[in-house]
């Protein structure tokens, strides 16, 4: 899977669960939080996108990661392993 | 299989107590998003003549009659923030309550985990054969530290619980065959010394909902492929660091049955599992008495309890462990938890306000690890005449030469 369809996914899952939110004001070098997504609410953006992307990273790793892109990247590195 | 479960309860929830959104407004946050976040209206507060020692005592001092207390032989303390590196609370409560001399005690330690550790204890020790007869008393105690103008500020508090553990379950009964554990080694949340509360709650929240996952799917395991979230459990209660956790945690495990919408996860919160948050929503943080302080509040809001109804229970440990495990309520249950009136015993705590929750809080902290210290009990416009004075709570008398003394006011 490509880092488009991943990037596409987390979005999804982001713009499901973030009041407001338009895809158009997504900015990927910006963090969730940017958005007001509280703490809980990036957990279940991050659960829901490993789940349909079929990713298991302990999301204890994912705690320091700072961006959207940072987040996207992740999940393209582990995709790739698990392929 | 013998039956084991919880046979009396009750809980302690201090006797001071701050409002969230009056914090809020003093650190400068919007109150009601404080509030609503992490669904905590008002946090536990402790004179500085209670500490971990006080809170268990007084939470078990009506649990026992003069005869059940010569049937106790295993009393366990969990905790995490005890007193004394090398002697246990579980000794200075075991004095408090009058027990006698053949009991095992001894504290058990795994941040808010503490408690379950010492409850799958007492049902193994029973379960086992070995406590001919006898019961387990358990008590989770544990209190915050000092943390100013910090994010989890929002998230302190104390409570603590004490349980009954028998032969005779009355309030609920175990399904000690049905378990499932997980662990990690993480530093999310820890206390390295006896001042600091140290991590990152990202992490914390985090490392949290593997161990749910991981947790789950191993009771999963241990109950075969018929389990039905959905079905097999009429109540679902999760640790509650802070109550609105309980929220996301159920979340994760609907979705993880069957994705689906936010709305039908909430209305299933609403049903199963609201109803627990009752009074960790006045105490702030459970820390290891979570599952007894949820249990107590979903028994007491719930319209009637039906008999042999699954309760499905999540614990939670930093550091990290998770536990899923899973109980029926006994018939008659709900009643024994009115009898206790604890939205009464919580009424009767005394307000402070913020200035008064500073200053309680730093002489609190500066008590810590002194070897003298007599606590003022003038405090609070005589708040221990009004409410202690005669009224048999435990209360730490003084410190001398780091030797602790106890008194019953």
């Amino acid at each position: 899977m490509d880092k488009e369809q991943i990037y596409a996914v987390i979005k999804k899952h982001l713009l499901e669960n973030v009041e407001d939110l338009q895809e158009a004001d997504i900015d990927p070098q910006k963090s969730m939080k940017d958005y007001g997504a509280n703490s809980l609410d990036i957990i279940e953006v991050v659960s829901c996108a490993m789940r349909e992307l079929n990713i298991k990273i302990p999301r204890s790793e994912l705690a320091e990661i700072k961006t959207i892109d940072e987040l996207t990247n992740k999940f393209v590195a582990n995709s790739s392993v698990e392929s | 299989m013998k039956k084991i479960g919880i046979e009396k309860i009750n809980l302690y929830g201090c006797s001071l107590f701050m409002p969230q959104a009056e914090l809020a407004r003093a650190r400068g946050k919007d109150p009601e998003q404080v509030v609503n976040d992490y669904l905590i209206n008002t946090r536990s507060l402790n004179p500085p003549y209670e500490d971990t020692v006080t809170m268990g005592a007084n939470a078990a001092r009506n649990l026992l009659t003069e005869e059940e207390k010569n049937q106790i032989g295993l009393l366990i303390v969990g905790t995490e923030g005890s007193v004394d590196f090398g002697k246990p609370i579980s000794t200075n409560i075991h004095r408090a309550l009058g027990l006698p001399p053949n009991v095992r005690n001894f504290e058990t330690k795994h941040a808010c985990y503490s408690g379950v550790a010492g409850l799958d204890t007492a049902i193994s020790w029973i379960a086992s054969g070995l406590n001919r007869g006898k019961k387990a008393l358990l008590i989770a105690t544990d209190f915050s530290r000092q943390h100013f103008h910090k994010d989890h500020e929002f998230v302190l508090g104390g409570v603590a619980a004490a349980v009954l553990i028998s032969e005779e379950p009355k309030i609920i009964e175990y399904e000690i065959e049905r378990n499932g554990y997980w662990t990690t080694d993480i530093y999310d949340t820890f206390r390295p010394t006896a001042r600091q509360e140290a991590g990152n709650n990202e992490v914390s929240l985090y490392s949290y909902m593997d161990a749910l996952e991981g947790a789950y799917k191993h009771y999963q395991e241990s109950v075969g492929p018929d389990l039905n979230f959905d079905n097999d459990f009429a109540y679902n209660m999760y640790h509650m660091p802070f109550p609105g956790m309980a929220f996301q945690a159920h979340r994760v495990l609907c979705n993880l049955a069957r994705p689906r919408k936010k709305s039908e996860i909430r209305e299933s919160f609403n049903q199963k599992v609201l109803p627990s948050l009752r009074y960790a929503s006045r105490v702030g943080s459970t820390y290891g008495a979570s599952n007894f302080i949820g249990l107590c509040g979903l028994l007491k809001s719930i319209e009637q309890a039906g008999p042999e109804e699954r309760i499905g229970f999540f614990a939670y440990g930093s550091g990290a462990i998770g536990e899923f495990y899973s109980a029926r309520i006994c018939p008659g249950a709900k009643q024994r938890i009115e009898d206790l009136k604890i939205d009464e015993a919580l009424d009767q705590r005394r307000e402070v306000s913020f200035e008064e929750y500073e200053l309680i809080e730093k002489i609190r902290e500066n008590a810590v690890e002194q070897p003298e210290f007599e606590p003022d009990l003038t405090l609070l416009d005589d708040w221990y005449a009004r409410h202690y004075a005669g009224q048999k709570y435990l209360v730490l008398k003084s410190v001398r030469d780091y030797y602790r003394e106890y008194i019953w006011s």
